[in-house]
C-alpha cells in the first residue's frame, strides 16, 4: 500500500497553504510538525479528500482521494469536531459506522469493542454533552477507528488528553501501526518522538524535512551548546544565535543555543533532542 | 440490512460439522463456500441469499465425501464428538438420527441453525406451508423415540 | 415441550469452537451497505419533530375540512402561513451537519458530507411533498379555485421559504442560523397571511405573480441545493 501525494499545492485568495509538497507514505506512523499556520490542517484535509487541491495528485494504490473506494480505507479525526446534541456515545458512533457503511450488527460490535478501547465504556449511554473535553477526543479517535481504517488520518488527536491518556493514545497507535498507514499531526513534540517512524517537519506551507528521527536530529548535531553568561553578553548571543532556551541563574543567564561553532570558552556541547530542532525552526513563531 | 457474517458463518459452520464431524474439515468447508458465494455476489443477506450459501456448502459435503470414497489414501480423518456428550444429548443426537431424511433436515436448518421458515423452504426448495408441516411431525417423531429412549 | 426440544436439539449438536473464524472474516471483504440501505438507516436519525409537525399538517387539515368544508378556503390560507415553518424544520435538518460542526467528520466516511445531505433531502423531500400534496387535494375539492391553485398557494410560501433558510445556512455559520432561518420563515408565513387576506386568490392577474414568485423561489431553492450537494470545502472553516 503506498499514499502517493505528487506536486500537491493549495492555494487560497493571496496565502499558500501548502506549495508543492510531494511525499510517499507506506505502512507505519507519520508525525506531522509545525506551527500553527504551516499547512498541517490543509494538508490533512486534502489527503482526506475532503478539501481540493488547487493543483497536483494525491490517490492510494492508484485509487483517487476523491473517491467512494479510498474513503472506505480511510479513518479521520479532525482538529475540531461537534455532535448532534441529543447523541450518546454509542449514538454517536454507530451513526459514524452507517455513514462508514458498516452493517448495524457489526456496528455495535465494533462500537462496543472501541469504546472499552478508549475506556468510555461505562459512558456509552452518557450524553455527549456531558463530557470532557478528554473524553470528547477519545470518542473522535474511536470512530475514527470503526472501519478499521488502513489510512488513519489524526489532525491534534493528543489535544485535551491528560498525560495518562497520552500514554494509552501512544500504545494504541504503535501496536495499529504495523499494518497501515497512520498520519498525526502535533506542536507537541514528545507526543511524536517515540511512536513516529518517520518525521514530517512543515514550515511555510512547505515540508523542510522528511526523514527517521536520527536523520532529522543530524541538521543540529554537534550544534547544540549550553552556557551561562552575564545579562549584556545574553543580549548579544540572542542577536548571534538561534536561541532554544534561555533561563535566569541569579546574575548570570543559562543559554541553550544552536551554533556551528564553539559559541564561548566555557560552552558545553550537548546531544541535540527532536525538541531542539522543533524550537530552532519555529521559535520565532507562535506555535 | 445485510446479516451479521459472523453469525451466518457460525450456523454453515454448524451445519457442516454435523455432516463431517470434524472442525477443521468442516470450517474449511465453511471458507470455501464464503468464498464461493462472493466470487458472484457482492453482498450477503438473510432469506434469501442463505439459500444460496446452504445449497453451495451441502454440495460441498456431498463433494467431499465423494473424493473421500474414490480416494482411499486420504480416506481416513479423525471424527470429533459434539462439546456435550451427557445422557440427554446423546439421547437426542439418537433419537434424531432415527427420523426420516426430509425430516432431519428440517429440524437440522430449523434448529441447529436457527433458519427461519422461510429460508429453510428456500433451501429445501419447499413450500413454507410444508416446513411447518413436516416441522411438527418431525417434532412429534422425535418426542415419541425420546420418551420410548428415557 | 416444544421450545424444550429446540434448545435441546441445538445443545445436542455443539459443535467444537470454529479457530479460524476471526481471521477468514477480517481477510474477506464485508458486505457493504448499499446506498439505499444506507438511506433508510437515515430515516431514523431525522427528528421527531418534523414528523410531528408533518402529521399534526395534515391531521388539522382533514379534521376541519370534515367538519365544516365550507371552511376549506379559510384553511389554505391557514395551511400556506404554517408551510415556511415546516420548510425551516425541513431545511435545519438537512443543514444539521453544519450547524452542529460535524461536516468535517462526515465529509470523511464512505458515504459522504454530500451522500448524507442528499438522504435527508430524498427522505424529507417526499415526506413534505406527501404533506403538500396530500393536503391540496384534501382541501381543492372544496374550494373554488380547485386543487392545482390550492398547491400552488400552499407550495409558494413553502419553496420561498426553503430557499431563503438555505441561503442563511449556506452563509451563516453555526445556531445563529437556525434563529435567523426561524425569523426568515415568520417573515415568509406573515407575508403569506397578508397577500392572502386581501382576497388576492381571487384575482386573476394576481395568480400570475404568485407563479413568479413560486418559480423565483424555486430557482433559489434549487441553485442552494446544488451548492450544497456539489460545492467543496465551503463547510470548512479556517
Amino acid at each position: 500500500m503506498e499514499l502517493r501525494i505528487d506536486r500537491v499545492t493549495k492555494k487560497y485568495d493571496k496565502k499558500i497553504a501548502c506549495d508543492r509538497i510531494s511525499l510517499t507514505l507506506e505502512k507505519g506512523v507519520y508525525g506531522l510538525l509545525g506551527a500553527n499556520g504551516a499547512g498541517k490542517t490543509t494538508l490533512m484535509r486534502m489527503i482526506c479528500g475532503i478539501l481540493d487541491p488547487s493543483s497536483g495528485s494525491l490517490s492510494c494504490d492508484g485509487i483517487d482521494v476523491s473517491q467512494e473506494e479510498y474513503r472506505e480505507l480511510l479513518g479521520y479525526l479532525p482538529q475540531d469536531f461537534g455532535y448532534y446534541p441529543e447523541f450518546t456515545a454509542q449514538d454517536f458512533m454507530m451513526y459514524i459506522a452507517a455513514l462508514k457503511g458498516i452493517p448495524k450488527s457489526k456496528a455495535k460490535v465494533k462500537t462496543a469493542e472501541l469504546l472499552e478501547m478508549v475506556s468510555l465504556k461505562n459512558e456509552a449511554k452518557k450524553k455527549i454533552k456531558t463530557f470532557s473535553g478528554g473524553m470528547k477526543q477519545r470518542l473522535g479517535i474511536a470512530q475514527a477507528l470503526l472501519n478499521d481504517p488502513k489510512i488513519l488520518v489524526l489532525d491534534e488527536p493528543t489535544a485535551g488528553l491528560d498525560p495518562k491518556e497520552r500514554i494509552k493514545f501512544r500504545n494504541i497507535i504503535s501496536r495499529m501501526g504495523a499494518d497501515r498507514i497512520i498520519l498525526l499531526s502535533t506542536h507537541i513534540v514528545s507526543d511524536i518522538e517515540h511512536i513516529a517512524n518517520t518525521i514530517l517537519i512543515m514550515k511555510d506551507g512547505q515540508m523542510i524535512h522528511e526523514g527517521s528521527l536520527e536523520d532529522i536530529i543530524a541538521v543540529i548535531r554537534d550544534k547544540v551548546w549550553e552556557c551561562s553568561v552575564s545579562c549584556a553578553e545574553a543580549d548579544e548571543y540572542g542577536e548571534k544565535y538561534p536561541i532554544i532556551n534561555t533561563r535566569n541563574e541569579g546574575d548570570m543567564v543559562f543559554l541553550r543555543l544552536v551554533s556551528d561553532e564553539k559559541p564561548c570558552e566555557d560552552a558545553n556541547n550537548v546531544e541535540a533532542t527532536l525538541e531542539d530542532l522543533y524550537l530552532y525552526y519555529f521559535s520565532g513563531e507562535e506555535t | 440490512m445485510a446479516g451479521d457474517l459472523d453469525d451466518i458463518y457460525n450456523k454453515i459452520y454448524r451445519y457442516c460439522f454435523y455432516k463431517v464431524r470434524n472442525s477443521a474439515i468442516a470450517e474449511d468447508i465453511t471458507q470455501e463456500a464464503f468464498l464461493k458465494y462472493f466470487a458472484q455476489n457482492k453482498i450477503l443477506k438473510h432469506g434469501e441469499d442463505m439459500a444460496y450459501l446452504y445449497t453451495i456448502a451441502k454440495h460441498l459435503c456431498i463433494d467431499f465425501f465423494r473424493k473421500r470414497r474414490d480416494d482411499a489414501l486420504t480416506g481416513d480423518y479423525p471424527q470429533e464428538d459434539f462439546c456435550d456428550n451427557s445422557d440427554t444429548k446423546i439421547a437426542v443426537r439418537n433419537a434424531l438420527e432415527r427420523l426420516a431424511e426430509q425430516h432431519k433436515e428440517i429440524l437440522l436448518l430449523r434448529y441447529l441453525s436457527g433458519l427461519s421458515a422461510n429460508e429453510t423452504a428456500e433451501i429445501m426448495e419447499i413450500s413454507r406451508f410444508k416446513v411447518y408441516r413436516l416441522e411438527k411431525t418431525a417434532l412429534a417423531e422425535m418426542k415419541k423415540y425420546l420418551k420410548g429412549a428415557v | 415441550m416444544k421450545r424444550n426440544i429446540k434448545k435441546e436439539i441445538r445443545t445436542a449438536f455443539e459443535p467444537p469452537e470454529p479457530k479460524g473464524k476471526a481471521d477468514f472474516l477480517a481477510a474477506m471483504s464485508y458486505p457493504k451497505l448499499t446506498y439505499s440501505e444506507f438511506l433508510f438507516s437515515q430515516i431514523g436519525y431525522i427528528r421527531k419533530r418534523v414528523w410531528f409537525v408533518s402529521a399534526a399538517v395534515v391531521f388539522a387539515a382533514v379534521r376541519i375540512v370534515y367538519a365544516i368544508p365550507e371552511e376549506a378556503k379559510f384553511l389554505v390560507w391557514l395551511i400556506a402561513a404554517f408551510v415556511p415553518f415546516l420548510a425551516m424544520l425541513t431545511t435545519v435538518e438537512i443543514s444539521r451537519s453544519k450547524i452542529y460542526g460535524m461536516s468535517e467528520i462526515e465529509a470523511g466516511c464512505r458515504f459522504s458530507l454530500p451522500q448524507v445531505t442528499g438522504a435527508r433531502m430524498i427522505i424529507l423531500g417526499i415526506c413534505n411533498f406527501a404533506v403538500i400534496i396530500t393536503v391540496s387535494i384534501l382541501l381543492g375539492n372544496h374550494v373554488p379555485f380547485g386543487v392545482a391553485r390550492s398547491a400552488l398557494y400552499i407550495f409558494t410560501p413553502y419553496i420561498v421559504a426553503s430557499g431563503i433558510s438555505f441561503m442563511i445556512f449556506s452563509k451563516v455559520k453555526g445556531q445563529e442560523a437556525a434563529y435567523l432561518s426561524a425569523a426568515a420563515a415568520l417573515v415568509v408565513s406573515f407575508a403569506g397571511i397578508m397577500v392572502s387576506s386581501r382576497g388576492i386568490y381571487e384575482k386573476p392577474l394576481a395568480n400570475l405573480y404568485i407563479i413568479a414568485v413560486c418559480l423565483g423561489g424555486t430557482l433559489m431553492a434549487v441553485a442552494q441545493t446544488k451548492k450544497l450537494l456539489f460545492g467543496k470545502d465551503s463547510y470548512l472553516w479556517n
